[in-house]
This record gives structure tokens, C-alpha cells and sequence, in this order.
């Protein structure tokens, strides 16, 4: 079943740190894997959503009689049809379907069934509804003024945080350096390959089983559950695989939409937004002005650091509040410094939907601290790295919000090792223009961050199940799905590791609300970190239930007892063993219980800090990156040629995995870096596809080196963090900072594209 | 629109599609490649009682050379170009642009005669037929016409061609041992890029060095169709290029275009990048020899 290792485990282990190749992977590759969206039942049904198209309109009236009467048309559903029409992640804020107002261009308002897919796009257009348009708000700096039009009752500002701590005025009086500057940070699409999609049916017994490409299948199931009035037990949720989520599948998008239409049609039902929907009701990613002051000592010390933030979430809340507390505890990025103010505001507006998306506002907040850190280097004309090393935070300092780093941090480590590269000691070889090319201008930008993992705004908790078949082996249950991180690898990696035996014998449930506890979801670089700790705890009962029926069996006692090879043995007794086939056979026969459940609780902050979501976190990642750009000093295009990237993730429990992981989330911020942004004009996206939404492709990868610190955190398992965010924090710093190294044109606006680059050239001091 | 709500109408010779189109006309919409035009049926820019599908009219994909004039037919797909050895030989600059059009799926599907007749002033595979002089054939029941490919662009997206008419090939001179061309793109990204601006240049290079006895300078995506930089090529030819010769040019370059400000830049940018995308070009003209 595995397919290939390579890589020897870490000492003293079996299977933690070798480069696995899991089951479904070959047939990913092959394209052979079916996803939700690949799916067909008989007698299946076409579902629709019709969606507003005014960015903020009342609804006067609604005609659905002319798509009732089409043939094909099995049901059009609308407000009315929704026992409890709220719903969202965070916040109840969106309707399910919207009844009496809409306030984005896209806003959900009817649903329609069909035995077609083109006759479902048919019968919407024969919906009719009519609108009195409002005047809408697109700027969140607008939307704060009492006088804006309201997209909610209760005002415009969903959020507000301010932290403050030490005495920032006195710091900035006996500065050295103060470096002030505002950042503006595009909106960014997720764009996953698999655009929502799923399909539900109704069981034989009458319950509703929904497949859903989605981040979370229990708080999925919680949201259907309450929309439709339906028990939880009464509903079944499947969320692996899923083809990609980035954060923008946490919100209820195809999932309720797919359990009211196969309630009411009783048959199965399938719904795949297609990208354009994608484009304009799929959630973005939280487009950030941040106005930042930081001041910084002859030696180097950042002393004080002031931000103003405001945030624009669109319509609706979904994890606006907590985006913007995850931003605000970055406003000191991976630095100790004594002296802090972060105030930041999230903002309604009719600019579709914000949401999560990998690195959840740390990538927003670190491209302006770590453009004002290169600006306090230069000024005070010291080495980049030093600078960053001089400050670098340590377990046990001062950090985020002011509260000592309770994590394991490899920063000093990570620096050392970007020093001490060949690209940043031959920088100056690296940067020759190419002599046929006398345009092109190289540089090497360098960046820190931080990135905090788990959840951050409640007590995060992560629960497994380990279930004994009566063959021996084992059956792993955890709620996080695969979104193509392959978490799961690492699920089956962990769980060898702790029952002792081979990873072979470990089958692993698919993140479906029926076989596995409820441990949360897919998200903010959680699944291995909690997902591990998990299975831990569940396979330490598991062990202890074993060693139990041994010790009956071979009536050794159980202290005396160890495993080895799938067998348990008596240190005493060369005589005494027994292997896991026979126990399981002699367990089953005497229906003992074989079915373990633990649930691993994170520890929470003493103080946490008030309004701030209970932020920062206690856990953190960290890392450092160079990358060696070039820009073309006629057009302002840019390309990043290499990057090399140190994180400190902890131990590395499957090298290939994490490499994918790194170099995943640093090509997706190229993009963010250099060319990505949904543009909304007038509360209508201007970009909805592949065509006008250009994001990186091969030739846009740049050569990356991952040269990883372990440092191992002890309460990760076998010493493990989050990893999945890093790489895209780092990229737009490293890559605007480098093109500064080459153009002398410093960025203050992402994306950087040609054209903002060519501005900035010709606005060169 | 709804694809599924199109009659799709395969003839089986050019003769039979030129009849079909004969009667239906404006109604009727010719496909071949369909790269462009599927997204803009999906968007409504076109309501076609029907598409008259041409993709299997292989009379009409080929890549000839007769008496140094370059021949090719309307349904050859920018894959065949790159590939071909004619074009390699006498018209390099063709080569170059295609392969900058979409990636290697793209470059199988879309054809040249679809690049031309999408009429778009962002086409990549145009500014190398207007620096090469090329001229259009097309074709209807009443016989052939030809039409120099400047003036066969009359406005955005409008062309001089009539409703019963389908574009049978491309032609143009072959390339001589003393000309040169150049094809320089500028997108959001360093492949499968739609142009923010484009430019491609043919020169015939004189005996001295830095001298061009003739230039034909095409800009892409900054007027509503692809035009030439008439005055910049008056200034660079029959003159020794010295540097500052070109920059001075290149101050003229502005003044012939007339952009627009789109999803990929604006009008002012575009203005102002031009010109510098004509030196790249010139300069790849002359560090070629």
C-alpha cells in the first residue's frame, strides 16, 4: 500500500522523518482519485444558486413561478424555504438565502433543482426579483463615518482591537531612527483548482449525507444542522478529498445550499460553483491599509513600533475579527520589542467576501514590518541579517502583544544559516547584470516572520479515535481533512510510531462526521500540531488497553511488558508473548471494548489580551528568507529567481511533504507578491478568471532551497509545529525588500506589478 | 449564452463551408480553434444562431514557400508555426511570438486565422504580419480578395471582412539574408501572459554597421487595433543608430499610441512603457547581427 520511503527515520524512531509516499497520492498524480466534484448518482439533480446582481440592494419582490413551471425543474427554493436563515463561521451575519436585502454582488437569492445542468443555469435566469438599489460603500475608511450607508443595522465597524504596551511615546522620543510609512496589501484569490462543489442525498434512513469539498466537516454538519432546524446526529458529513482550500472553503458555501435541495427533492443533488461564481462569492483574502512607525537604536534595538490597521472584510464577518487580531499580533513580527501600539479596525463594505486565507493577516502585517526594518537597517547602515538577528526573539522574551514567546523559536538559528549561505556571501556576484541585458537590475531581499498556529480565538482541541480490528492492525479516525497538504501521511506516520507497527497496518478514516470524533478542522497550519497530539493521547489509551488484555493473557504483569515488531513481551519472561493478530482475536472473541478516543486541549494564555480574540497565540513558527530577484528597469517587471528559505517548523516528521508544504505557500505568494489582486470595482469583480486573475505559473517558480532548523518543540508531537503558512508570510517581504536591493525602488503597495514597479523606478529619490 | 443552446454546422470542404456561410451570414459564427470564442459565447459578446465549425478542414492548414512569398493557411495552429521549418527560416520573428501565445494546449488549438479575425489589438501572432507586410486572403462565393493586413483592422474588434467571407490564409514575404525582426511582449508574468503591450520590428539592415535601409514598427494592445509607429520608423532608418539617435526616437514613440486602461494596466503606463519596449526590440535588431 505505501509506496515508496526514502530517508531514513530519525533516530531511535521507525517511521518519524522519512519521506513517505501515501496511499492516495499515486492516484492524485494519475488524476485517477475521484473528488466530490468528479461524482454522478442516478437520478442526480443539478443545483443552482441565483445570486444578486447589485453589490447592495433591497429586495421588493420575488417571482419564481416561471422557473417553477420549466420541465427539468425539480424545486426553487428562496428564503422562505430556510427554517433559520443565518449562518458563518464566526458570526451568524449571512443569510443562508437572502430575503430582504443583499449586500454583495453575489449575494445568495434562490436556489433552483434540476435534472440538467444547463437547465438549472436556464431556470435562474427566469427568476425574477425586484431591487431598490442603496448606495454602497467600497472604502473601508469611508464605511467607518457615521454618515456611510449601513451594510449591517449595528454599523460598519465589525471590529476593533487596540493592544498597547511599555511606553511607546518615550521610545520614539529617544529614538535613533524613526521610519513612518502607510502599506497598502492587495486582495487575494484562493484559487484552487477544485472550485466549490459537492452532493448530498438522503439516506435510507431519511438523514442527509453531504460531500463537501470543505476545511471542517463537523462544523459544517453544526451549520446545516442549524439552518435546517435538523438534528446533528441526523446529518452526515465527508470532507476528504478536497481539492484545495487555502482558507476559502471554511465558509458555509455550497453545504447548506446542497442539504435544503436534496431535503426537498429526496434525491441526490449535485452543486460545483463554476469559476466565475468562484471569483465573485468565494471569500478573498483581507485587503489591508497599515500605517506603521518604528524606531530603532544606534545598535540596531527596535525600540517601539505604532500601527494603525484597517481592514476591509465585505459583506459579512466570516473570520474578519479574528484575520484582523492574527495580523495585529504579527505588528512585531518575530522581534522582541518592549514598547508596542496595535490598533487595527475590521469593515463591513459591499466588497464581496473576506475571509481565511494560508497565513490568516501575518501576511499582510509582516510585508510592512519587514519593509520598515530593511528601511531602519539601511538608514542606519547596517547588515540586514544582523539587524534582524540583533532583535530576533527567543523563547521566553517579549513578544507578540507584549507576552513572554512560550514556544520554541529557531530564528537566531534560521538567520545564521542565510548568513552563512552562498547566495548572501557572493550577493555581489549574484547581482551582475547580465551584459546582453543591460536593463536588468538583480538583488537579494532578505525577511523574517513568524506565524502562529492553532486556533487563536477560543480554546483550541483536537480529538482522535484509534479503533483494534480483529486482524491486528489499526484504524485511525481524525476530523482534518486532506485539502492536498497530506496531513494524513503524517496522521499515519504518528500513529505507527506510537502503536508500534507498521505503517501498513494503519487505515485512516476520511474526515466524515461518521466514523471520526469531532477534532476540528483543516486550518491555520493546525492539522499536525493538534491532529498529532491527538493521536497520541488516543494511542497511549490504546497501548494501555493492550498491555492490559497481555497482561491477562500471559498473566505477566503489565509493568513487565513491552512492544516489539506487532508483539508483546515480558522483559522477564522470554517465553511470554504475544502478537497483536492473536490479542485482537482473543479481544474480539471476548468482546472487549477496541475502540480508544482522546482529545488533546491546548493550553491557554494566563492574560490573554482584552478584545483581541484571545491573541496572541502561544504557539509559533518562525523563519527566514532570502530570494534574488530581478527587475527589468525599462518595463518594472519583476522575476524571482531564487529563494532560499530556513523555517523553524520543529522536528520534520516527512521531509518531502514539508518541502511541498514550504515551496507550496512561496509560490502562492509570488503571486501575492507580484500579480495578485480581485479587483472590485463598484462592488463588481473586474477578475473572476484564469484569464484576467493571472496567477504564477512554471516559469514564475523560482528555484527554492529549503534548509530547515529543527529545533524540537516539546509539546508538539515528536517535536513538530505548523508549517503550511510560512512560506507565503515570507514571500512578498523578501521579494519587494530584494527589489529594492535591485531598483532602488522601494514598494508600498502589493502586488508589485510591472506597472507599480516602473512607478516606483521613476520616483526613485 | 449556454453552449449547449448553439447548433454546431461541421462541413466537410472549404467549398461547402463557403456555401453554408453564403446563406446564413451573420447568423452564423465561424469557429476554429475556439480558444477565443467559446469564452465569449459563455460571456453573450456573440448570440450565433449556429458555429460553423472549420476545425476539420485540413485544405486550409498548411505552410508553403513559393518565389520567397510565405503561404499560411487560415486553420494552422500556432503549434504548426513554431514547428515549421519555413517559417523558421523565413520568418523567425513568427516563431518567437507564437510561442509566447498561451501555453503548449493553447498553442495546439488556436490558429492563426483565429488570432487575426478575434481582431483583438492584444493579438500576439498580428504585430509580426504588419512587420512583415503581410497581407489576408479571403474567400466567398463571389471568389478571393486580398487585403494588406493594415488595412484589413478598421476599428476594436471590427475588420474588413464581409459576412459570407472566410479567411482562407496569411501571406507574406520571406525574410532576405540582410533583414532582420524582433518580437518583444510585456504580461503580468513571465508566460501565458495576454500582452499589456507588444511590439515587433523588421529592418533591413544596410552595409554599415547600425544602419537600417527600411523598418516596419507594429505596437500591440495600445490602439484599438494593432498599428504601426510610422514617424518612429522615419526617424531610426537611413541614420547611424547611435544611442542617442534612439533615445530620440523613442520620444516620438508616445505620440503614436492611443491606449485604454484595462484589468492589465493602465493607458498611461502603457504610453509609457512603449516606447522602451521599441528600444528592447531595436536593440535585440542590432546586437543580432
Amino acid at each position: 500500500m505505501i509506496q515508496s520511503i526514502t530517508e531514513k527515520a530519525k533516530p531511535e524512531l521507525r517511521w518519524i522523518g522519512r519521506s513517505i509516499t501515501y496511499r492516495d497520492d499515486i492516484a492524485k498524480t494519475r488524476g485517477d482519485l475521484k473528488f466530490f466534484s468528479d461524482l454522478e448518482f442516478p437520478s442526480m439533480l443539478w443545483g443552482k444558486v441565483l445570486r444578486s446582481k447589485y453589490p447592495h440592494a433591497l429586495i421588493k419582490r420575488m417571482d419564481t413561478s416561471e422557473a417553477e413551471g420549466m420541465a427539468g425543474v425539480v424545486a426553487v427554493l428562496t428564503h422562505k424555504d430556510v427554517p433559520f436563515n443565518h449562518c458563518g463561521v464566526v458570526k451568524g451575519d449571512m443569510p443562508v438565502l437572502c430575503g430582504d436585502k443583499v449586500r454583495f454582488t453575489g449575494d445568495p437569492v434562490a436556489l433552483v433543482a434540476a435534472d440538467t445542468r444547463a437547465t438549472a443555469e436556464n431556470a435562474i435566469r427566469k427568476i425574477k426579483v425586484d431591487y431598490e438599489l442603496l448606495p454602497i460603500v467600497s472604502d473601508p475608511f469611508e464605511a467607518m463615518k457615521p454618515e456611510s450607508p449601513k451594510v449591517h443595522e449595528a454599523g460598519n465597524i465589525l471590529h476593533h482591537i487596540h493592544v498597547t504596551y511599555g511606553d511607546v511615546e518615550s521610545a520614539f522620543r529617544k529614538a535613533k531612527i524613526v521610519v513612518e510609512n502607510t502599506y497598502q496589501t492587495g486582495r487575494q484569490m484562493h484559487m484552487f483548482l477544485e472550485t466549490e462543489a459537492g452532493i448530498a442525498n438522503i439516506q435510507e434512513d431519511g438523514s442527509i449525507f453531504v460531500r463537501v469539498g470543505g476545511q471542517a466537516p463537523h462544523r459544517d454538519r453544526l451549520q446545516i444542522s442549524r439552518a435546517l432546524g435538523i438534528p446533528l446526529e441526523r446529518i452526515r458529513v465527508l470532507s476528504t478529498p478536497t481539492g484545495g482550500a487555502f482558507g476559502g472553503k471554511e465558509d458555509p458555501t455550497v453545504q447548506i445550499h446542497l442539504a435544503l435541495l436534496a431535503l426537498k427533492t429526496k434525491r441526490p443533488v449535485k452543486m460545483v460553483w463554476s469559476r466565475e461564481e468562484s471569483g465573485i462569492a468565494g471569500s478573498k483574502r483581507h485587503p489591508m491599509v497599515i500605517a506603521m512607525k518604528t524606531a530603532a537604536m544606534q545598535d540596531g534595538t527596535i525600540t517601539a513600533n505604532q500601527t494603525n490597521v484597517v481592514a476591509d472584510t465585505g459583506a459579512y464577518a466570516s473570520l474578519g475579527a479574528v484575520v484582523l487580531a492574527g495580523a495585529l499580533e504579527c505588528a512585531t513580527g518575530p522581534y522582541h520589542i518592549s514598547n508596542a501600539d496595535s490598533e487595527g479596525f475590521c469593515v463591513y463594505t459591499n466588497n464581496g467576501l473576506a475571509g481565511a486565507f494560508r497565513g490568516f493577516g501575518a501576511p499582510q502585517m509582516q510585508f510592512a514590518l519587514e519593509s520598515q526594518v530593511d528601511q531602519l537597517a539601511e538608514r542606519l547602515s547596517m547588515d540586514r541579517i544582523t539587524i534582524r538577528k540583533r532583535n530576533a526573539l527567543r523563547k521566553g522574551e517579549v513578544g507578540p502583544f507584549g507576552l513572554p514567546m512560550k514556544c520554541s523559536s529557531g530564528l537566531h538559528e534560521s538567520l545564521e544559516k542565510l548568513e552563512s549561505s552562498g547566495l548572501y556571501r557572493n550577493r555581489d556576484e549574484y547581482k551582475a547584470s547580465p551584459p546582453e541585458r543591460p536593463w536588468i537590475r538583480r538583488g537579494v531581499g532578505v525577511a523574517s516572520a513568524l506565524k502562529g498556529f492553532t486556533h487563536l480565538s477560543h480554546l483550541d482541541h483536537c480529538a482522535a479515535s484509534v479503533e483494534f480490528t480483529n486482524s491486528g492492525k489499526f484504524v485511525v479516525g481524525v476530523s482534518c481533512p486532506d485539502l492536498g497538504q497530506r496531513n494524513r501521511t503524517a496522521y499515519a506516520q504518528i500513529a505507527a510510531e506510537a502503536l508500534h507497527c507498521d505503517i501498513d497496518d494503519i487505515a485512516l478514516d476520511s474526515a466524515d462526521t461518521a466514523d471520526s470524533p469531532d477534532g476540528g478542522g483543516s486550518s491555520s497550519s493546525r492539522a499536525i500540531y493538534l491532529g498529532g497530539n491527538a493521536i497520541l493521547a488516543t494511542a497511549e489509551k490504546m497501548l494501555d488497553l493492550l498491555l492490559e488484555k497481555a497482561s491477562n493473557i500471559l498473566k505477566e504483569p503489565k509493568e513487565y511488558l513491552f512492544i516489539e515488531n506487532e508483539s508483546i513481551r515480558s522483559k522477564k519472561n522470554r517465553e511470554a508473548a504475544i502478537t497483536y493478530s492473536t490479542l485482537a482475536e482473543q479481544m474480539h472473541r471476548d468482546m472487549n471494548s477496541t475502540r480508544t478516543i482522546a482529545e488533546y486541549v491546548m493550553p491557554r494564555h494566563d492574560r490573554p489580551r482584552n478584545g483581541a480574540a484571545e491573541t496572541p497565540h502561544t504557539l509559533f513558527s518562525f523563519a527566514s528568507a532570502l530570494a534574488l530577484v530581478e527587475v527589468d528597469m525599462l518595463t518594472g517587471q519583476t522575476k524571482v529567481l531564487r529563494f532560499l528559505i530556513s523555517p523553524d517548523a520543529g522536528t520534520i516528521l516527512n521531509r518531502n511533504n514539508f518541502e511541498g508544504q514550504i515551496e507550496g505557500a512561496l509560490v502562492q505568494g509570488v503571486g501575492y507578491a507580484l500579480m495578485e489582486d480581485t479587483v472590485i470595482e463598484k462592488g463588481e469583480v473586474r477578475n473572476t478568471n484564469f484569464t484576467t486573475y493571472v496567477i504564477p505559473c512554471a516559469s514564475d517558480a523560482p528555484e527554492i532551497e529549503v534548509d530547515p532548523v529543527e529545533i524540537v518543540e516539546e509539546t508538539g508531537p515528536f517535536g513538530a509545529k505548523g508549517a503550511g503558512e510560512l512560506g507565503i508570510v515570507l514571500a512578498a517581504p523578501a521579494i519587494c525588500n530584494a527589489i529594492y536591493d535591485a531598483a532602488g525602488a522601494r514598494i508600498f503597495q502589493i502586488p508589485a506589478t510591472p506597472e507599480r514597479v516602473f512607478k516606483a523606478i521613476g520616483n526613485r529619490r | 449564452m449556454l453552449l449547449t443552446e448553439v447548433d454546431v454546422i461541421t462541413p466537410h470542404s472549404m467549398r461547402e463551408a463557403i456555401q453554408i456561410i453564403d446563406m446564413r451570414r451573420d447568423r452564423i459564427k465561424v469557429i476554429a480553434g475556439g480558444t477565443d470564442l467559446t469564452i465569449q459565447l459563455k460571456d453573450g459578446l456573440y448570440q450565433p444562431e449556429a458555429l460553423l465549425n472549420i476545425e476539420p478542414l485540413s485544405e486550409i492548414r498548411y505552410i508553403t514557400e513559393e518565389k520567397g512569398v510565405v503561404h499560411i493557411g487560415a486553420l494552422s495552429p500556432f503549434a504548426d508555426i513554431i514547428e515549421s521549418s519555413i517559417i523558421e527560416e523565413l520568418a523567425p520573428v513568427l516563431v518567437e511570438a507564437s510561442q509566447t501565445i498561451g501555453g503548449r494546449q493553447i498553442q495546439n488549438r488556436a490558429t492563426i486565422g483565429g488570432n487575426i479575425c478575434n481582431s483583438s489589438p492584444a493579438a500576439d501572432g498580428v504585430p509580426p504580419l504588419y512587420a512583415l507586410g503581410a497581407a489576408v486572403v479571403l474567400r466567398s462565393a463571389e471568389g478571393r480578395r486580398e487585403v494588406p493586413i493594415e488595412l484589413f483592422f478598421t476599428g476594436y474588434r471590427k475588420k474588413d471582412m464581409r459576412a459570407n467571407e472566410i479567411m482562407e490564409e496569411v501571406k507574406f514575404r520571406g525574410m532576405n539574408r540582410n533583414d532582420r525582426a524582433a518580437f518583444v511582449k510585456l504580461g503580468l508574468r513571465q508566460s501565458n501572459a495576454i500582452s499589456i503591450a507588444s511590439t515587433a520590428i523588421w529592418a533591413e539592415l544596410a552595409q554599415s554597421k547600425d544602419r537600417f535601409n527600411k523598418a516596419r514598427i507594429a505596437l500591440g494592445a495600445v490602439a484599438p487595433t494593432v498599428v504601426r509607429a510610422h514617424k518612429t520608423e522615419d526617424l531610426i532608418v537611413k541614420t547611424t543608430l547611435e544611442d542617442e539617435k534612439i533615445s530620440e526616437a523613442m520620444k516620438i514613440v508616445s505620440t503614436e499610441c492611443s491606449p485604454i486602461s484595462d484589468i492589465r494596466g493602465s493607458a498611461e503606463y502603457r504610453s509609457a512603457v512603449m516606447p522602451n519596449l521599441v528600444y528592447k526590440c531595436i536593440r535585440r535588431i542590432m546586437d543580432a547581427r
